[in-house]
């Protein structure tokens, strides 16, 4: 039934979408109990009424037809979501009529997977040669890859009856993070006192100061030091000390054999790591990951651009199913671990964040 | 006015309207509609703050165990419309002081909208015309204010960053107008349409009742004095009701009020009511042009009048046709085809004149009468046993009454100057009265003897009797006279209070004579010309065009309609103009059979398919096309064109989390000289696909850009 839904969205044939609502069903369905009562009374007034539901219903047509007429709808492009959290999409609708506005129109994205939850924008009433602007808030149940197919441009003008749309067909993919838990405070539970960070007793670009030397060109003039001037009018830079690198690496399970572990364990622990990694780098980490199965692994490296790496291979990474034997190994073995610098981190399904 | 009270107060209107049609059919009583018509018209605008759960809760056990009550009734009574007619408008009534959301709002209007067809059933008169008009108005701007609502509710919800309450919604619709004026005017406009739109419809849509479930269509009027017995007296409820019962129109010759209607006539009288000796009947024969004759052997020379009698249903066994005096022969309307089935269209006659017409009880007539005043009623002899019916006394009359026939009539012997000089006896020593009392035992006596007042069945029975008392043959008729000149119909209406009596005495070589013994001052109809009676008979020539053209509009109409549009030469038939013949309707039942309609229908299914084709042919559109994917613009198809390019010259393939401008910067990093036209690329495959950024351009333009980062990355 889906898919023949989806057939009849996309397809060129059909240009106008149309859904019954509540409203509309139970009325056309007084209407063809109308129409059989007349038919067989005979009574002229029946008639009547039957007639005056069949017109209702043909303006009610005509009317929402009218209204979708060059309209065009636009949208700023979304490029990543975070599952289960609204993501609010700017999209609008312009209406190119010269004299006459559209009323009750609502925009939204199509999206080929069923199960996002898409709340459209809405507007009363778009006037003519205006465009109304708002938000589509989507909500995406899990990670992964989303396709939008096109933007649908709806209208249940003037009786609620129906709702009638247009679909602008057009191309684009969302990619979906994994829920981040707000927990900033998340590493202090595994990290002891003073692994957080130091410094390392050399010139650098760290925020404590390491000492004041000669200013020369290309140094920065805003560290200029104001306190001290050496013979001869020669003027001094602060120098800073090189922080300690912060670095940590988190281990991410991506195989299960159903007995021991499920999908749904390691789409939680998918989750913990991430949220685990994105509270990392906020802190300053340098954060590197690496799946158990060694399919995925990503340099540790810090910032922003290194946040959307980690998220971006986490939605996209799937899950392989290996023997139980395999999974036993890899809960024994830690060794995989050892040769990394800095501190290690395995994200267990069954044990939460483990150091290793 | 804010949104919230504007809405409330026309879903009240609305519902007053629909209950109003329910009420004015006459099959409730007024104690029952009048509280469930204010309960309709307050509760809409009280504003409950609600326990949502608990109210919503109450209000299904009281709907249920209303139903279970409503149930009971209407099967132990039987009367499953009424009681579940009931049952809609109380929960109606009920669901009127709920109304929260929208979806309250429509089940309001739904429960409405079951009434107005339960009226259509229940209230076939001009009230129901008159009130559906208001009701598709505010029906109307009621959906689109909900329409209007739906909108705002679920913006608010949508706008608020947490859970919002009912109360927060409603308390902010409430604080607002919404409407936009130009949205009222629009309301206008397209109630007007539905209403057009609708009446088309009627007009168009094909009666084809198969009358499974038929319904009496009107509730037949009821009239004493017009049954197979008619009890001395029995008229004087009738007098007093100014219920119209037939309308008369002019179509040959004049006709002026008062009139006369013949109805039926009466022989036998036992002293206490009136009755025909004989109620055999039989068929009155067609002349060539299909008009019943009265006496076949008196065709119709072209100098009669003709009349058109629209008549009432009128309760009774048997339909009465009435018709001026000396009626000569009767016709269906021109475009009846019933006429032409003889099982639904025929006139009797029996042996005094009357005629009736077989047809389903309480349904209106519509008829020509044709009439000759100069010509007398037939028989012109009577045979001896005709004439014992008519010499005919009640057992146990009254001697003082022969005695007071004789007295008057003295020594005249000539049937017609006995009648006169009864008919002066009565107009100077009778008065008219329709409250007079009578003793019971013989009130005939008593009102010829001793009372001397009465109503126009006292004056015609007791000229009656006298008459045979004195060996005359005579007899009671019943009918119409008087009458009043609708101009805005042009017709001639007579009403209850119009029923009359007479005398019809028999003259040799004549036939029977017509004498009126009930004093002249009793006529009616003489109705003060005022404003009200204007409007009165405006309301009644609307009256008639909503029976005629929409209460009983039917498929001989609609057949005579389309008939004519086959061949425009003819029109709509009127009065005098052939009728339709069997011949006419076969013939055209023929050609349709001619029509090869399988070879129809698939030229017309390929006329449908190869207009879509061509349609896209014409507008430039791809015939093939990937269905899955709709249709690919040219940029969109460049883009994806210069995206493999790039991936397999360089290896650059865009991640999933890059955007397409990003891409672009980093393809310009590897290749300085593509970035410029790949980034214009970019531009316009935003702008057609997102519906923002710079102008689609030329597909001519796009090659060449297409072409230029082609050249210049193989070139690196």
């Amino acid at each position: 039934m889906q898919s023949l839904r989806k057939f009849f969205w996309r397809s060129s044939f059909f240009p106008r979408k149309i859904s019954f609502s509540r409203e509309g069903k139970v009325f056309v369905l007084i209407s063809l109990g109308l129409g059989f009562a007349a038919i067989n009374t005979g009574n002229n007034l029946v008639y009547l009424v039957f007639s005056l539901s069949l017109a209702m219903i043909v303006l009610s047509g005509l009317l929402s037809e009218w209204n979708l007429r060059k309209l065009r709808p636009h949208f700023s492009p979304l490029v990543r979501a975070e599952a289960t959290k609204p993501c609010f999409v700017e999209i609008g609708v312009e209406n190119d009529r010269k004299r006459l506005p559209a009323f009750s129109v609502q925009v939204r994205l199509l999206f080929e997977e069923d199960e996002v939850d898409v709340l459209p924008m809405r507007a009363l009433e778009v006037r003519p040669c205006e465009k109304a602007n708002g938000s589509c808030i989507l909500k995406f149940p899990r990670r992964g890859v989303f396709n939008i197919y096109g933007v649908a441009v709806t209208t249940d003008f003037p009786f609620s009856f129906f709702e009638k749309s247009v679909v602008f067909p057009t191309e684009a993919e969302v990619l979906v993070h994994p829920r981040i838990k707000d927990e900033a405070h998340l590493p202090s539970l595994y990290l002891a006192n003073g692994e957080e960070g130091g410094t390392v007793g050399k010139s650098g670009h760290g925020t404590e100061i390491f000492g004041v030397r000669e200013f020369r060109d290309g140094d920065n003039p805003r560290h200029k030091s104001y306190k001290r001037i050496l013979p001869g009018g020669r003027e001094l830079v602060k120098e800073f000390e090189q922080e300690a690198k912060k670095a940590v690496f988190v281990m991410v399970f991506d195989i299960y054999d159903e007995k021991l572990l499920n999908k749904d364990d390691l789409e939680k622990a998918l989750e913990n790591a991430a949220s685990f990694c994105v509270s990392l780098l906020r802190q300053g980490f340098h954060v590197g990951l690496k799946t158990v199965s060694g399919r995925v692994e990503v340099r540790e490296g810090r910032g922003e651009s290194q946040m959307w790496q980690i998220l971006d291979s986490l939605s996209i990474l799937d899950f392989l199913r290996v023997p139980s034997n395999q999974v036993e190994a890899v809960f024994e073995d830690k060794s995989h671990l050892a040769q990394y610098e800095g501190l290690a981190f395995l994200v267990h399904p069954r044990f939460g964040v483990l150091r290793v | 006015m804010s949104f919230d009270r504007l809405h409330r107060l026309v879903s009240s209107a609305t519902g007053v309207f629909g209950i109003s049609i329910v009420a004015l059919s006459g099959e409730f009583p007024w104690y029952q509609m009048v509280p469930l018509m204010l309960a309709l018209a307050v509760g809409p605008q009280v504003i409950i703050t609600r326990e949502e759960k608990a109210l919503s809760n109450a209000l299904n056990v009281f709907a249920v165990v209303s139903g279970l009550f409503f149930a009971y009734l209407a099967f132990s009574t039987w009367n499953l419309l009424y009681y579940s007619l009931l049952y809609a408008i109380v929960l109606s009534c009920v669901k009127g002081f709920f109304l929260f959301q929208r979806n309250d709002f429509m089940q309001f209007y739904v429960l409405s909208f079951l009434q107005c067809i339960a009226g259509a059933v229940i209230n076939p008169g001009l009230s129901f015309g008159v009130l559906i008009i208001p009701y598709v108005l505010g029906l109307t701007l009621c959906l689109l204010m909900s329409n209007v609502r739906k909108w705002a509710e679920g913006t608010v919800r949508f706008s608020a960053a947490k859970n919002v309450s009912e109360k927060d919604v409603q308390s902010w619709l409430r604080s607002k107008t919404l409407l936009p004026g130009h949205l009222l005017w629009l309301t206008v406009g397209l109630s007007v349409s539905t209403f057009l739109v609708s009446v088309a419809f009627f007009f168009l849509f094909p009666r084809i009742g198969m009358g499974f479930f038929a319904y009496q269509k009107r509730p037949p009027v009821s009239m004493p004095g017009f049954a197979e017995t008619v009890e001395l007296g029995s008229m004087t409820e009738a007098l007093d009701d100014t219920q119209v019962v037939m309308r008369v129109k002019p179509v040959i010759g004049d006709l002026e009020p008062p009139i006369r209607m013949r109805g039926q006539s009466l022989d036998f009288y036992d002293g206490q009511k009136w009755s025909k000796t004989t109620s055999s009947v039989w068929p009155l024969k067609t002349d060539q042009q299909n008009r019943f004759l009265v006496e076949p052997r008196l065709p119709l020379d072209g100098s009669e009048k003709v009349v058109e009698v629209y008549l009432e249903p009128i309760s009774g066994s048997k339909h009465i046709l009435f018709a001026p005096q000396t009626p000569v022969g009767f016709e269906p309307p021109a475009n009846d085809l019933r006429a032409l089935r003889p099982e639904k269209w025929r006139f009797y006659r029996d042996v005094s004149g009357d005629v009736v017409v077989t047809g389903p009880p309480s349904v209106a007539l519509l008829y020509y009468a044709y009439y000759a005043e100069n010509r007398a009623m037939t028989p012109l002899f009577l045979s001896d046993s005709h004439r014992r019916d008519y010499l005919q006394l009640p057992e146990g009359l009254s001697s003082d009454i022969i005695m007071l026939a004789r007295e008057i009539a003295g020594d005249e012997r000539d049937p017609e100057e006995v009648a006169s000089r009864l008919v002066r006896f009565f107009h100077s020593q009778f008065k008219y009265s329709l409250h007079s009392k009578h003793d019971e035992s013989d009130p005939l006596a008593d009102f010829l003897l001793r009372n001397r007042e009465g109503h126009c069945e006292f004056f015609a029975s007791g000229m009656v009797v006298m008459l045979r008392a004195l060996g005359i043959p005579a007899r009671l008729v019943t009918g119409f006279y008087g009458g009043d000149r609708n101009e805005y119909g042009n017709y001639v209406a007579l009403r209850k209070s119009d029923a009359h009596s007479w005398v019809e005495v028999f003259v040799e070589g004549k036939g029977f004579v017509t004498f009126d013994p009930t004093p002249p001052v009793f006529v009616r109809g003489r109705v003060p010309r005022g404003v009200f009676s204007h409007i009165s008979m405006v309301i009644d020539a609307v009256r008639l065009f909503w029976y005629r053209w929409v209460v009983e509009y039917s498929l001989d109409k609609q057949i005579d309609f389309l008939l004519g549009l086959a061949a425009p030469s003819r029109k709509v038939r009127g009065f005098g103009e052939p009728k339709i013949t069997i011949g006419e309707i076969r013939h055209a039942i023929a050609k349709v059979k001619e029509i090869p309609w399988s070879a129809a229908l698939v030229c017309l299914l390929v006329g449908v398919v190869a207009f879509y084709f061509v349609r896209r042919l014409v507008r430039g559109e791809g015939i093939w096309h990937r269905v899955n994917r709709g249709k690919v613009s040219p940029v969109v198809a460049m883009y994806r064109y210069t995206l493999k390019i790039l991936a397999k010259e360089k290896g650059l393939r865009r991640a999933l989390h890059e955007t397409q401008l990003e891409f672009a910067k980093r393809v310009g990093n590897v290749c300085p000289e593509a970035q410029k036209p790949l980034l214009e690329l970019t531009w316009a495959y935003l702008g057609t696909v997102f519906g923002q950024g710079s102008q689609v351009a030329e597909a001519k333009d796009l090659k060449q850009l297409v072409t230029e980062i082609e050249e210049k990355i193989r070139s690196q």
